[in-house]
């Protein structure tokens, strides 16, 4: 209802609504012979250099009689003429200018000259890589898609624009290659976008939380990247890509598990070593969420665990601490969360000093005064680092923040508890999907070819087939092969 | 409404989760960690209980400290220790068990019945016994070598059973031994002498009582006898006064039993490659390694030989010739054993491979 | 209510048969089975547990061609209705069902119980049977590809735990199964004894018209309980290489106690780390057969399949609660285990020698009376 009836305002009502704006601005120009012309636009969405060239300028020197004539003369581009509310309300509020020769004729003339603020393409700060190219998103929808065009340059590259949010009217855009992606995926990502009712989208994490499959879940569904070479890579796998304007974040999808965990420099890195770092980072991440949980276990209910060399060690950095190990982990998690926070939400170089200053500070500290054992401050301080490893910030915090629960439960049961959550975890991203795909795939549903890109990642020349997950609609990256002659010891194919 | 009595009831169960579902806790530095026991005859009836605890003082450096106890059954002894102790006593750790000698002539298996049925006691723990001194005062004692006293008793025989004549030995292959048929246990000897202990042999066990003492030489016989891989040594005497030391790095025996369901004899051949690793004399030619080899084949028989012979009079078995037996006679039984092993004529046959002499000839 | 209906959506490729066999196979039997199997035959009970995986092998195949007959597969409350007709067709639909949730109370209970007696002698019971059995719920919750997939992580996972087996050969003495003998008598007993450790299969009978292709699958239930049979080998083996028979016969749970000898750098005692990380093994055990329980009521009282496992998982937590005794759950051990003896080494059989007779005589009716039509 509400909707429609704000679509339904009349030409009239668009212009006196607008008028209630300061920096709305209606002017009277006055062209060759005495013509009259008035203009209505928002100063400051207009860009005040080609509002002079190609408006002021033109309607000057020229005498016009018609609405027709008024498009001829201004050499701009879209210029249009326009009678309905809703399309001068769109038009207005995109920085286009009204051009009438009467005050209150209900049509006019529409001339874009947008005011476009842009910040330049910078390095990728979430997701930088030494080696590969040093360029991220932008908050603008075109230069954004620019980016992609530029690195696939194919007719088969589809977008698809969809608007949604009633006062944002964000536009949105779904991308994928026509030829390779699964027209269901397709189908389903533009349904759930169009199906989200929201009054403002700020940017793609919106998004993500409304398409999301189990918004309920910690774990993130879908990838969001600021690297177009990365989008660029996933969408000839067969992945769609969500862009909206105003984010410099894409949306990814869908994907599973395994791929949070893989930086894009991976591809860029000889096969071997990335398959090392791979699978280091998922170490990381292993030792990030249990290792905590596992001193509080250990030191709580099963000293027997603990090897006869280390137990002197272990108890004497626990002698003069007054709290029991799960109030002392609780506390290193805190502050370094803390620490973390603050470091986000201050200036990049205030941040740094905060981290430095707070970790060896605080920490220290904390140790000379007995209130944690210096012991644990390795471990957690280890498992803030790993943490940190993962090339997607998202699934950072949720390593982050699965801990806490695990501490818990290495409280209440130790050993047992910990496993306890960990087999409900499991049992939960068992359930999850990601656009309908299975989200642990390739290790469940078991697809091997998908394991060539998952915890390792094979050459390239072994890549032929493209994923299993995104059900693509050509099966190849290119054809395998036929069987390669094998040269024998000191001889030479011709 | 449906949704916010499920909420209740989720945070009702949770609350209730974490009110009664924490079992009992044993934080580290809150329980006192017994590294070490021992248990001592007091008379017939009473038996003293001694536990080795490491003390960790905040600025001090560590050391053992020890509590005694005395009752009749290791139950009342573990509850008078406790009512001595600061922090709850626990006994997961426990490397070490000792038994006074005296003790160990009573029987063990009422002592150890109590570490069997504790799910905390490792299997790798060692047992030993003392002779000289109680288990108290082995366990008193401070020694330079190592500040923790049970971490030095488990290392030392742990080292003499890796690199030295001992066999191997932990509460697994004690029990194993025990309940093996045709098998019976040993257990290493400790003697204090001053500030040091000294693994001065093994403790032979019928069923679980002591009956006589292997010294630290014959217990190489022993070891070649049930390990493949065993290292120790042996003295090799050529004359009066040259001699050469063989270290063992391989054996093999291989048991031959004839007629195991009635009169079984046995035919041993051992064979074993080692080298030489001390030789008395001036050099050791090709000749002279030859003289060595020959010797010492004469000499490990006879003291193989002199060694069953002893077992026989003992009528212990802890080498497994019964267990040869079961492997052969379905009908085995230990009785029936007991009876025939005394008699029971063995021939031994050794096969030694001299594998190196060291870097100089 | 007959297969058709089921989507497609959860159904899983015949591969996940080899998991959902072997999976709801081991369970809790697998710490103490090698104790009772040497008391019956002695330190030849090794041959005994290739025995009854050759048997077992006979079954599973009877099973198939119970289930496949027609070309369709069906799960056993069809079977049971086609051929006893409605009311004694589901009553012995319900005994089955009956058996089953039994079998989830034996395996959550035991393993409690091994917690209490190995771990946490102060745990109390309904809350780690509650947090479990919320666990399992919702994993049934999101359907039978969930259940799938945690029988196959409940394989995939654990896996590396067979690598523990080789720590306790350190003091393995291989003699100890010698002198070998094959006596009728004693193999007879432990056969009987053996087949508890190998019951579970049997929910076949419930999930197999989830699975893609169901002809395709038989393979991979063969192959799935040839690696238990595997497992159960190698664990007894090491067993009797590692205890003397007459220590085997004083030790509850030989499996535990065989992890008390592994060392790690790291980790001193293993029989804490493994004992937690066998909550991936049971949780296959007891997820089948709460599936198995909600999903054959579903189909018996016509209703929906989220009221049913509530109910299911209600009752499963009651139960586990009610049994607190070291006596009460080796009773309730016993009790299942034979039922499961009779239902798979007499009810099997029996049920297919029926199937194939009333085929026969059908067939031979069709062809007597094809002519005359």
């Amino acid at each position: 209802m509400k909707k429609n009836r704000e679509h339904s305002r009349s030409f009239e009502e668009v212009l006196t609504l607008c008028r209630e704006s300061d920096d709305f601005i209606n002017e009277e120009l006055l062209g060759k012979e005495n013509s009259i012309y008035y203009l209505s636009y928002f100063s400051s969405l207009c860009d005040s250099t080609p509002l002079n060239e190609f408006v002021f300028n033109p309607l000057k020197k020229k005498q016009c009689y018609s609405l027709e004539d008024i498009k001829e003369a201004l050499p701009l581009k879209g210029v249009k003429a326009v009678s309905s509310g809703k399309e001068l309300e769109e038009g207005l509020n995109q920085g286009q200018v009204l051009i009438r020769f009467e005050q209150g004729e209900p049509y006019g003339i529409l001339a874009s000259v947008r005011l476009n603020e842009n910040r330049q393409i910078s390095i990728p700060e979430m997701e930088y890589t030494v080696i590969g190219p040093k360029e991220a998103f932008v908050e603008n929808l075109d230069v954004n898609l620019n980016l992609l065009r530029n690195r696939l340059p194919t007719s088969s590259l589809c977008v698809k624009k969809v608007t949604i949010g009633t006062i944002s009217r964000t536009e949105v855009a779904v991308v994928y290659l026509k030829d390779i992606a699964n027209k269901d995926n397709v189908q389903t990502m533009i349904q759930r976008i169009e199906a989200i009712e929201y009054d403002e989208i700020s940017d793609t994490s919106y998004i993500n939380q409304f398409i999301e499959d189990n918004s309920n879940s910690p774990f993130p569904q879908l990838i969001d990247t600021e690297r177009p070479d990365r989008v660029a890579a996933q969408l000839t796998e067969g992945k769609i890509a969500v862009l909206s304007k105003g984010s410099p974040s894409v949306i990814l999808a869908p994907t599973t598990m395994v791929e949070f965990f893989s930086a894009f420099e991976d591809y860029y890195i000889p096969w071997h070593l990335a398959s090392a770092f791979r699978l280091i980072r998922l170490f990381a991440v292993l030792f990030s969420v249990f290792s905590t949980p596992m001193y509080v276990a250990v030191l709580t209910y099963h000293a027997e665990l603990i090897p006869q060399d280390l137990l002197a060690t272990l108890i004497m950095s626990r002698s003069i601490i007054p709290f029991p190990p799960i109030f002392e982990a609780i506390f290193l998690e805190l502050t370094i969360e803390l620490l973390r926070e603050a470091g986000a939400r201050l200036p990049t170089k205030v941040g740094q000093t905060i981290g430095i200053v707070g970790g060896i500070v605080i920490g220290t500290a904390a140790v000379e005064a007995g209130l944690t054992s210096n012991v644990l401050l390795i471990i957690v301080a280890l498992a803030a680092l790993a943490s940190f490893t993962t090339p997607i910030y998202r699934i950072g915090n949720t390593i982050r923040l699965i801990r806490f629960p695990f501490l818990l439960m290495a409280q209440l049961w130790g050993l047992l508890g910990i496993s306890l959550l960990g087999s409900f975890l499991l049992v939960h991203i068992i359930t999850l999907k990601s656009l309908g795909r299975p989200y642990l795939e390739p290790v469940y549903p078991f697809r091997f070819r998908d394991f060539k890109d998952a915890f390792i990642r094979v050459p390239f020349s072994k890549q032929y087939e493209l994923p299993e997950l995104t059900q693509t609609a050509k099966p190849e990256r290119f054809s395998k092969k036929k069987a390669k002659k094998h040269a024998d010891i000191d001889e030479h194919i011709r | 409404m449906v949704k916010k009595i499920r909420v209740l009831l989720f945070s009702f169960l949770s609350g209730c989760l974490l009110l009664t579902g924490c079992v009992e806790p044993h934080i580290l530095d809150e329980v006192q960690i017994v590294h070490a026991t021992g248990y001592d005859f007091v008379d017939e009836g009473h038996i003293r209980g001694t536990i080795s605890i490491p003390v960790y003082p905040p600025d001090e450096a560590i050391h053992s400290e020890t509590l005694t106890a005395v009752s009749s059954a290791t139950r009342e002894i573990r509850l008078l220790l406790d009512a001595q102790s600061n922090k709850p006593l626990h006994t997961g750790k426990v490397t070490v068990v000792l038994f006074d000698r005296k003790l160990a002539e009573n029987g063990l298996m009422r002592i150890i019945d109590t570490f069997v049925r504790d799910p905390r006691i490792g299997m790798r723990i060692q047992l030993a016994i003392v002779e000289g001194s109680s288990t108290k005062n082995l366990l008193e004692t401070t020694y330079p070598m190592e500040v923790d006293t049970a971490m030095y008793i488990s290392e030392l025989i742990e080292q003499n059973i890796e690199r030295q004549n001992i066999p191997q030995s932990n509460f697994h292959v004690y029990l194993s031994n025990f309940y093996g048929q045709g098998r019976d246990p040993f257990l290493p000897i400790l003697r204090q002498e001053g500030n040091a202990v000294r693994v001065t042999g093994l403790a032979l066990l019928k069923e679980d009582r002591y009956v006589a003492t292997l010294p630290l030489k014959d217990c190489f016989l022993l070891k070649i006898l049930l390990e493949r891989f065993g290292e120790g040594s042996y003295q090799v005497n050529l004359n009066q006064d040259e001699h050469a030391m063989l270290r063992n790095l391989e054996s093999d025996t291989d048991w031959e039993v004839e007629n195991a369901s009635s009169n079984p004899e046995f035919k041993v051949n051992v064979s074993l490659s080692g080298r030489i690793s001390e030789y008395s004399g001036d050099t050791l030619g090709d000749p002279k390694i030859e003289e060595i080899r020959a010797a010492a084949i004469t000499q490990l028989e006879e003291d193989l030989n002199n060694l069953i012979k002893h077992f026989q009079e003992l009528n212990v078995d802890p080498a497994g010739f019964g267990d040869q037996v079961r492997q052969r006679d379905p009908d085995f039984s230990d009785e029936e054993w007991d009876k025939i092993f005394p008699d029971v004529p063995v021939e031994f046959k050794v096969n030694l491979t001299i594998k190196e002499t060291g870097i100089e000839e | 209510m007959s297969v058709q209906n089921i989507k497609s959506m959860s159904h899983v490729s015949p591969f996940y048969v080899f998991f959902l066999v072997h999976s709801m196979q081991i369970g809790v039997g697998i710490f103490g089975f090698q104790r009772y199997i040497a008391m019956d035959a002695g330190y030849n009970a090794w041959i005994t547990v290739i025995l009854t995986g050759l048997l077992i092998h006979i079954l599973i195949w009877m099973l198939y061609r119970i289930l496949l007959d027609g070309g369709k597969p069906r799960d056993i409350i069809d079977v049971h209705r086609q051929y006893f007709g409605k009311y004694i067709g589901n009553l012995l639909s319900w005994a089955f069902l009956v058996y089953f949730l039994f079998m989830g109370i034996t395996v959550l209970r035991t393993y409690i119980e091994v917690i209490q007696i190995w771990m946490f002698p102060t745990l109390i019971t309904w809350p780690v049977a509650l947090f479990f059995i919320l666990i399992v719920t919702y994993g049934i919750f999101n359907g039978f590809r969930v259940v799938t997939g945690i029988a196959f992580l409940g394989v995939v996972l654990p896996f590396g735990l067979i690598l523990t087996l080789i720590s306790p050969l350190e003091f393995a003495n291989y003699d100890r199964i010698l002198p070998v003998e094959f006596i009728l008598g004693e193999q007879t007993a432990a056969v009987k004894t053996m087949t508890l450790s190998f019951i579970g299969f049997e929910s076949l009978a419930f999930y197999l018209p989830f699975i893609n292709g169901a002809q395709k699958s038989q393979k991979w239930a063969h192959a799935g309980h040839g690696l238990t049979t595997l497992m159960y080998l190698a664990v007894t083996l090491v067993t009797f290489f590692y205890y003397s028979r007459l220590h085997l016969e004083r030790v509850i749970y030989p499996s535990l106690s065989l992890w008390k000898v592994l060392e790690l750098p790291v980790i001193e005692r293993f029989e804490y780390v493994g004992l937690s990380m066998w909550l991936l093994v049971v949780m296959p055990n007891i997820i089948i057969s709460v599936w198995v329980v909600s999903r054959g009521m579903k189909k018996l009282l016509r209703t929906k399949q989220r009221h049913t496992l509530f109910f299911t998982a209600g009752t499963l937590f009651l139960f586990t609660i009610a049994f607190e005794t070291r006596e009460a759950i080796d009773n309730l051990n016993n009790h299942v285990s034979t039922v499961g003896f009779y239902i798979i080494f007499c009810y099997v059989p029996a049920l297919f020698i029926l199937t194939a007779i009333i085929r026969r005589f059908r067939s031979d009716g069709k062809k007597n009376s094809g002519p005359s039509v």
